[in-house]
């Protein structure tokens, strides 16, 4: 037991992501390949591709069926029986009981329950049809006559549902993008911004994927992940940019040590908040009606995509695009010192290029010290544990 | 802090705690011999459809009246319907076109929350005809006939500020408005609604723009105008409807939705606290009385703010407030363990340093969601809001119970015993060059220790 501790815990201390970033970055691909092979698959065959993305009867609209039954069911036992034996001979016909309601009405001897299903087809007649059909097998169920009607109904979810919640999403995105790089650098609000796409794109893709029906409470469990993941980045890099701090100034920056070692010091906590976050959605999973469950599934598989994203994608990302980002700030400031070269003389130049750090940060002396030393011995400053720890008395 | 005062904050929050808890759910309680009726605030917060059910009622479409366009009529009125109930606080009151098996086009409108199945017919104005006379009398001729006239009805303010109620009329509408102001300058006409006499408007002068207000000598409260407009928008529907059936109905997600829900969430939060406990020791003590005081609290506002109709979403917002309130708990502890590992800095000295490095973390993280959530609330649709305001409400307590009240009751253990390494599950790390972080078997590690 103790063994396996220390190990995990090694694991802990060694663990690079960015040496494997290239390979965290595959599995999403494969993910969303996969939901596509099966969106395509199933919207050639099926012929409706919002049937193969999932897209439920919130905003497609389907069928109410009543089946008056009588005061019974006010028992909820009884209740629970005649739902599951009504639901069974309605599925028999290839569609989806998506709720299923008690009714109740003053005179106990009219209470009902009434069936709402998305249609399988987008013909009035074929939909009569079946309708028709449905009616007569959950007729004979019974022997009370004339207890079975049917209705069709339009979209719940309100036509703006999903164009609002985009046009909030894609403001939101655009300030919380605002926000990270006032307070973090720009390449961290990148990096947080394509983490957030990701876990969107992931979290629809293997929504799909586990054939799960997309309703008006999806937006609210899409948009939980989306909060969740951008506070789990965020924490993440708190940690680089306060080992950031000292080092402000410097060049050739080791951005990969700096994302390891970030992530690697709130990798417990990672995992206690996927954990604790978890625990409760996974309680309502298990004891929940199938509804319930299409609404939990979806949050469980975010909330591991939005871990793995900040994790695994986020921190890599960020150190590739800051180092990337330093170069080529370098070779610009470099290129501008070329030109000034041509009208002044050799030791404007090395002025010039020994400060390119100094234009974005305010240039603190010891800065610009530090940055005049490394261009003389052109010395690659590695991440250093001193640099990072902050003594105050 | 001296240890008498420590003991006083400890036993103030653990009071307004139980007490909190105790005025959620009770329903009477008894001062000396007298009993009170009372519910708790817990059983007030209202709920969606998804988890309470409601009302249910269907109108059939009259398509008898024989004018063209029966789709856009009903469109518009389902419109109409919309935001009316909307206007009423039933932000999750949903409205449905359909067809019945007599092929006739139905609405369906269905409010959540509401047993007498009557109630709704009272919010949304029992849509009848409304109609302006020129005498108080039933029979007298019809001056103006809202479904034909009236374009819509609105709250609004006079010059003076007070409330007043807006018309706009369409075409049709606006010549005759102006036909009957004309007539009746410095006359009343009466308004009726459904044949009865609802109230008298004295007209002050010719409105030809189809646009006109009406004033109260005594104005209007908010809620009296507020009555007056629903009752002349119900008139203005472009379609006749008839009830065919009003019923009610129960919750979509099942029966027990709601019963289930607070089954998951106690499990849910008891796994939680003995977590933090097991992981955290002290610390978690702390952090479970912070989260009681956190929870209380978000029950209490979710009753109180009348923005909040809990439903499944609302629901997701609360869980992922609760998860960011035990994270932001997770985040100081980790970063306590790691000031008191690295440093030989006293336990009170690890803790205060902890909470400062932390604070931009959990304060940076929670803007960000909180950006979110305002956004939401602003420009999302009904059913999103109701989300987005619990999200807000969360994070606003989840900051403030982990910074305030995780600090106050760390704060007020620190006279009891602020040297035990083992109570706080704190422990020095031995080999000062492997100063890495520690990485959370703490309990372990102290036990080896000790």
């Amino acid at each position: 037991m103790n063994k396996q501790k220390s190990s995990f815990r090694n694991l802990c201390n060694t663990f690079s992501v960015s040496k494997y970033g290239k390979f965290f970055g595959m599995v999403p691909f494969v993910i969303v390949l996969i939901a596509l092979i099966v969106i395509v698959a199933l919207g050639a065959t099926g012929g409706s591709y919002g049937d193969a993305v999932g897209i439920g009867i919130d905003f497609e609209g389907g069928t109410i069926l009543t089946v008056t039954i009588g005061e019974d069911i006010l028992d909820d036992v009884k209740f629970e029986e005649n739902r599951v034996k009504i639901t069974e001979a309605i599925e028999e016909f290839g569609v989806k009981v998506s709720y299923a309601q008690k009714i109740t009405a003053n005179n106990p001897d009219n209470t009902a329950i009434a069936f709402r299903y998305k249609n399988i087809s987008r013909n009035d007649k074929d939909i009569d049809d079946l309708n028709i059909k449905i009616r007569t097998a959950v007729d004979s169920l019974y022997e009370r006559e004339n207890n079975v009607k049917y209705e069709s109904i339009g979209a719940t979810a309100a036509q703006d549902l999903l164009s609002k919640a985009g046009i909030a999403l894609a403001v939101s995105v655009v300030l919380i993008l605002i926000y990270i790089i006032i307070r973090f650098t720009l390449m961290s609000g990148f990096a947080a911004i394509i983490a957030l796409l990701h876990d969107v794109v992931i979290m629809f893709a293997l929504t799909v994927i586990c054939r799960v029906q997309i309703n008006s409470s999806y937006v609210a469990a899409m948009i939980t992940i989306i909060a969740y993941s951008i506070n789990n980045t965020i924490i993440i890099f708190d940690r680089c940019r306060e080992s950031l701090k000292p080092l402000k100034g410097q060049k050739n920056i080791n951005y990969e040590r700096i994302g390891d070692e970030a992530v690697r010091s709130t990798f417990t906590r990672s995992v206690y908040t996927t954990f604790t976050t978890m625990v409760t959605v996974i309680f309502l999973a298990i004891l929940g009606s199938d509804t319930i469950r299409e609404f939990c599934v979806p949050i469980i598989l975010g909330l591991v995509a939005g871990m793995y994203s900040s994790v695994f994608l986020a921190t890599p990302l960020w150190a590739a695009m800051s180092r990337s980002f330093d170069r080529t700030r370098e070779k610009y400031a470099k290129r501008n010192s070329v030109t000034y070269d041509k009208d002044d003389d050799g030791e404007e130049i090395i002025l010039a290029t020994a400060q390119p750090k100094a234009v974005t940060a305010s240039p603190a002396p010891k800065a610009v010290k530090q940055a005049g030393q490394k261009q003389q011995s052109n010395k690659v400053y590695k991440y250093s544990k001193k640099n990072t720890t902050f003594k105050k008395k | 802090m001296t240890k008498k005062k420590s003991i006083v904050v400890l036993s103030v929050i653990a009071i307004f705690v139980i007490l909190m808890a105790v005025f959620a759910v009770v329903d009477t309680f008894q001062i000396g011999n007298s009993l009170y009726d009372y519910t708790g605030y817990a059983r007030t917060i209202k709920l969606g459809l998804d988890m309470s059910g409601g009302v249910a009622a269907v109108f059939e479409v009259d398509a008898s009246d024989g004018i063209d366009d029966l789709d856009t009529r009903v469109a518009g009125t389902i419109t109409s319907l919309q935001s009316l109930l909307v206007s009423k606080g039933y932000t999750e009151a949903t409205v449905t076109e359909g067809t019945n098996s007599n092929g006739n086009k139905t609405i369906r409108v269905e409010v959540p929350d509401v047993d007498d199945p009557e109630r709704v017919l009272d919010l949304i104005g029992r849509p009848a005809t409304l109609e302006f006379k020129g005498e108080n009398n039933v029979n007298a001729e019809n001056l103006i006939v809202g479904s034909e006239h009236l374009q819509t009805a609105f709250v609004t303010t006079d010059e003076n500020g007070q409330f007043a109620v807006g018309l706009r009329f369409n075409r049709a509408g606006t010549d005759k408005f102006s036909e009957v102001t004309k007539e009746y300058n410095g006359k009343s006409v009466y308004i009726f609604v459904r044949g009865k006499f609802y109230t008298s408007v004295k007209i002050n002068s010719q409105i030809t723009n189809g646009q006109a207000i009406i004033t109260s000598d005594d104005g209007y409260t908010y809620q009296q105008a507020l009555d007056f407009v629903t009752q002349l928008q119900s008139g203005t529907f472009g379609v006749k409807l008839n009830v065919t059936e009003i019923r009610n109905i129960s919750a979509t997600l099942g029966e027990n939705s709601i019963r289930i829900a607070l089954i998951a969430g106690a499990i849910g939060v008891g796994i939680i606290f003995l977590f933090l406990i097991v992981v955290y020791r002290g610390l978690g003590v702390a952090a479970d009385l912070a989260l009681c005081v956190y929870i209380v609290l978000l029950i209490w506002f979710c009753a109180v703010l009348p923005w909040v109709q809990l439903t499944l979403p609302g629901i997701a917002g609360i869980l992922l407030s609760v998860g960011m309130a035990v994270d932001a708990n997770v985040i100081i502890f980790e970063r306590i363990k790691n000031e008191y590992g690295r440093t030989n800095k006293p336990i009170p000295t690890a803790i205060k340093d902890g909470f400062k490095r932390s604070t931009a973390a959990i304060i940076d993280g929670n803007v960000t969601t909180l950006i979110g959530a305002v956004v939401l609330w602003i420009l999302g649709s009904a059913s999103i809001v109701g989300f987005a305001v619990t999200l807000f409400i969360g994070i606003i307590l989840s900051m403030f119970t982990s910074l305030v009240i995780t600090r106050l009751v760390l704060k007020a253990f620190m006279p009891l015993n602020s040297k035990s390494e083992r109570f706080y599950g704190l422990k020095r790390k031995a080999d000062k060059e492997e100063q890495e972080e520690a990485v959370g078997f703490n309990g372990q590690i102290a036990r080896e220790e000790a």
